[in-house]
């Protein structure tokens, strides 16, 4: 069970780079600390070929005996055929479904006895996995992800139970405010785009053991394969390994890609969805940019000094701790390989709704209009560079930080510059940033639940 | 599943599966070595767990008191306490917390249990005395707002709506623990009852601070890249000089009357889309077994129900074909005792009568042949691989031996945790799921549509 986590939503930990941080002690409250934090120690990264021709990035460090594999593929559920939704999804699950002589049961028997973890699974436009094992079985390991990567079986009975698992998922959705919400946000905007569509009932029972064969051998190639490997191995035995695992892939046609999103313009009325409980949920959504724009940086402060969802971001302060109306709310930019947003989220009582959306709007309206204080910049900067480190104290926080920088295409020493990029953003390029992204009129929202004191279209 | 707490490695080992994003299971290595502690002078005690990996620390307050040791009446005033803390001191104003651990780019946060409340900071190594001069000040000096308690009442409002109003598994949750403890007060939700929520008084709140938060009453644990011999005069200066509660009050729980068979409660609500079964069942904890009940009672619940190799799992989902999903969650922290629940969701077309009576036979066989040697040591190794794993992150093992002194037990008992598990013995986890697994004690929750789109759903 996890525990009752109260207070606050959690940080996104996915930028960060070494630390040059400023101490700022409050008066009185014991001595100044240094200026810097001392220990920029940086990731000690390499990035290797093996024999076989596979690039892969290297973190080793031997304090717990295990080691984290993260791959990833550019082939997801986005390309996949409209008369056969979630084909990508299962054909990752159906990989530790049984492979080789292992039969489902057999398989994750298997796993367990060698204290391994072993998933896949498909997102838009990337497949992934996630390996980890410790080092005394790490050779068994390999060869039990390397069959499921290889030699998978597909068979009939765990296909139909994956597929009787999705029937009652498409049915629990339906009274589900995230996925209501973000559909009708998705339709709203981009209504004829591969990302607005859904899981169907039909194209779920259209799934085929052919069909699954048909999108492993496109799916999982090499040559859109990206590798992270972390923990307690060396170089050589990195590289063995990764040729052990992906060698055999086939070299496939290179990354899956479907067009770019247009972004339709924004709807000046909510649109509401009926649910009945007594609380409902806000999204809100414009258009944003891809990681590789220039002012991707400035976005990316811009938007931690509206709505990092920290208690020291302004809608946090307006919303919540000024007038109580949420227990959170915060925005975010959100990049995929084909669409860029930034969005947003709130949930507050269903009599309360149209002076929380008034309260988002008029706080994003004068951040657009006046930009930050420089005391704002430089505390978001303080926070983004100094708290890198905290997502890189473990194996998996260091694989999965290193994987989503392949995905998006930074290169291996991007880790270590990162925050020089973060700390050498200005007041004027934040408030930049804000005049272009945080445009209230540029929002469309969406409200899920019974609100009161909306003209439902 | 409510959120409840955290229970010790049982529950560090799906936390961290959970992290890790998969299955997980056995480890030939030994996992923990013992921390550093020491007890300051005014009996705060001090626990040192060195990960020198990375520059970084997580600093974690833990205090022995929780939304069980609340007065009746004012359900929810640990939580609510829990937020106020964060709202300034004489020293530090309103949103300074926040600010200051920002500026020297930390992440902090606080939860609240039936046993215990806890607030932690994640910081880099050279800035951990900031975080401990401000937990150090809000531990005696916290200002309380009338203002404030205003706003901040109507947002802890909203996070129950989130949480449990919203949700109708919760609400169904809430009323089945209030049967499972009549008069125990885990039978409480930590949040509190809505209409008690509604009335929490700053008086409340400043009554309960008073009381509990003194370093007599609390657990320091620190993780990362630091040792007991840094450590300590820094916790001897900052959190050394505060004053201790004198007579602080010995956590008294009233206890329930003897079960009387059977419970069963359904909830309908428009909401629900899908049917489920929910089975709530006492159990001891670690807290309450003398020797190694708790961890022979994991092991028997691991093979019964904890993940696609377990008895219900296969029988139900893989070879009846009438659920989607089915498992055991075995909850045996708490200084209380400890809770197993059942769930199950069906397939289309299957009935929860009849869902409900094949889990019953499962569980029927299960009890009269016990489980094999090879599930048996399957099971162990799955629970103790889980300690190696959790040795990968220095915030999981902060909050192990942070929950668990909080709930009496000693850094011994975590470190010692996997060779016991180890030694369980297919008898010894047969008896104890014998003795957990008691339907007279149980409570069954449904979960329904509401009666109009049952009827389209069915």
């Amino acid at each position: 069970m996890a525990r009752f986590m109260m207070r606050g939503a959690s940080t996104p930990r996915w930028v960060l780079a070494a630390v040059l941080a400023c101490a700022t002690l409050l008066a009185g409250l014991g001595p100044a600390l240094a200026e810097e934090s001392g220990q920029s120690r940086g990731v000690p990264i390499e990035e290797v070929t093996t024999p076989g021709g596979i690039t892969f990035w290297l973190v080793s460090d031997d304090t717990v005996p295990m080691i984290v594999v993260n791959a990833a593929w550019q082939a997801g559920s986005a390309a996949e055929p409209a008369n056969l939704t979630g084909l990508s999804q299962v054909a990752a699950s159906m990989l530790t479904e049984g492979a080789g002589d292992l039969d489902a049961n057999a398989f994750k028997v298997r796993l367990e006895e060698l204290n391994m973890g072993l998933s896949f699974s498909a997102g838009w436009d990337w497949t992934t996995m996630n390996f980890y094992s410790l080092t005394a079985n790490r050779a068994d390991a390999v060869e039990l992800a390397r069959l499921a990567l290889t030699q998978p079986r597909f068979d009939l009975e765990p296909l139909q139970r994956i597929q009787r698992q999705l029937v009652i998922g498409i049915r629990q959705r339906e009274t589900n405010p995230g996925f209501l919400a973000s559909l009708a946000l998705d339709q709203a905007l981009i209504p004829d785009h591969p990302y607005a569509s859904r899981l169907t009932l039909e194209g779920v029972g259209a799934i085929t053991p052919d069909a699954l064969r048909a999108r492993w051998r496109d799916q999982f190639t090499r040559s859109s394969l990206r590798v992270t490997v972390v923990g307690d191995i060396g170089s050589a035995d990195a590289a063995a390994l990764t040729d052990r695992l992906f060698g055999e892939l086939p070299a496939g046609r290179g990354a899956e890609t479907i067009p770019q999103a247009t972004i339709g313009p924004a709807l000046p009325e909510p649109i509401v969805r009926i649910l009945p409980q007594p609380q409902s949920l806000i999204l809100f959504a414009a258009p944003g940019i891809q990681d590789t724009d220039p002012d991707w940086i400035a976005l990316f402060v811009a938007n931690h000094i509206l709505g990092s969802g920290d208690f020291t971001s302004r809608l946090m302060t307006e919303v919540r701790e000024e007038r109580g109306l949420v227990y959170g709310v915060s925005t975010s930019p959100s990049v995929r390989e084909s669409s860029a947003f930034i969005r947003g989220s709130a949930q507050t009582e269903n009599s309360d709704v149209a002076e929380a959306i008034a309260t988002i709007r008029e706080t994003m309206a004068a951040f657009a209009a006046d930009g930050p204080t420089q005391a704002e910049v430089d505390t978001a900067i303080l926070y983004l560079t100094g708290s890198f480190p905290l997502s890189l104290d473990s194996n998996s926080g260091i694989a999965s930080v290193l994987s989503g920088y392949q995905t998006a295409g930074r290169g291996a020493d991007y880790v270590n510059q990162r925050n020089a990029l973060i700390g050498a953003v200005t007041r004027d390029d934040v408030a930049r940033a804000a005049r272009r992204f945080f445009n209230p009129d540029a929002y469309t929202f969406v409200v899920v639940g019974q609100p009161e004191g909306l003209n439902a279209p | 599943m409510t959120r409840g707490r955290i229970g010790r490695l049982a529950a560090a080992v799906a936390f961290v599966a959970t992290l890790l994003g998969g299955v997980l299971s056995i480890s030939p290595a030994s996992a923990f070595e013992a921390p550093e502690t020491f007890t300051l002078r005014n009996g705060m005690q001090v626990v040192v767990i060195s990960d020198r990996r990375a520059p970084v620390v997580t600093h974690m307050v833990w205090y022995r008191v929780g939304s069980a040791d609340e007065p009746r009446g004012v359900s929810g005033i640990a939580h609510f306490l829990e937020h106020l803390m964060f709202k300034g001191t004489r020293r530090v104003g309103a949103g300074a917390f926040d600010e200051t651990i920002a500026r020297n780019g930390g992440e902090h946060n606080a939860f609240t249990s039936y046993d215990y409340t806890a607030y932690y900071q994640r910081i880099a190594r050279d800035r951990l005395e900031v975080a401990m001069t401000l937990e150090a000040d809000r531990m005696r000096n916290l200002q309380f707002d009338p203002a404030m308690i205003e706003s901040e009442r109507d947002v802890i409002i909203e996070e129950r709506r989130q949480r449990t109003d919203n949700a109708p598994s919760q609400v169904l949750m809430e009323r089945m623990r209030a049967m499972l403890y009549p008069n125990h007060p885990y039978g409480t939700p930590i949040i509190g009852w809505l209409h008690e929520m509604q009335d929490l008084s700053q008086e409340e709140a400043e009554a309960f601070y008073r009381v509990w938060y003194a370093p007599n009453n609390a657990i320091l644990v620190v993780a990362g890249d630091i040792d007991a011999e840094e450590l300590r005069p820094l916790a001897e200066r900052i959190y050394g000089r505060l004053r201790p509660t004198r007579a602080l009050p010995a956590r008294a729980w009233v206890s329930d009357p003897p079960a009387v068979g059977p419970m069963r409660v359904s909830h309908a609500d428009e909401k629900v889309a899908q049917p489920s079964l929910l089975r709530l069942y006492p159990a001891l904890s670690y807290s309450t077994d003398d020797g190694r009940q708790a961890h022979a009672l994991d092991v028997a619940m691991e093979i019964l129900g904890g993940g696609a190799t377990s008895r219900l799992y296969v029988a139900l989902v893989e070879e009846q074909g009438i659920a989607v999903n089915a498992g055991v969650a075995a909850d045996l922290a708490g200084i209380g005792g400890g809770s197993v629940a059942l769930y199950a969701t069906p397939a289309d077309g299957v009935t929860l009568e009849q869902l409900e009576a094949a889990a019953d036979a499962v569980i029927a066989e299960y009890l009269a042949e016990g489980p094999s040697e090879a599930e048996t040591v399957r099971a162990r190794n799955a629970l103790a691989a889980g300690a190696v794993y959790a040795r990968d992150s220095q915030e999981t093992l902060a909050n192990v031996f942070g929950s668990s002194l909080a709930e009496g037990e000693s850094i011994e008992d975590v470190v010692t945790w996997e060779a016991s598990i180890r030694a369980v013995g297919a008898d010894e986890a047969l008896a104890e799921a014998r003795k957990a697994l008691d339907t007279d004690r149980s409570v069954t929750g449904w979960l329904l549509p509401a009666p109009a789109a049952a009827e389209e759903g069915a």
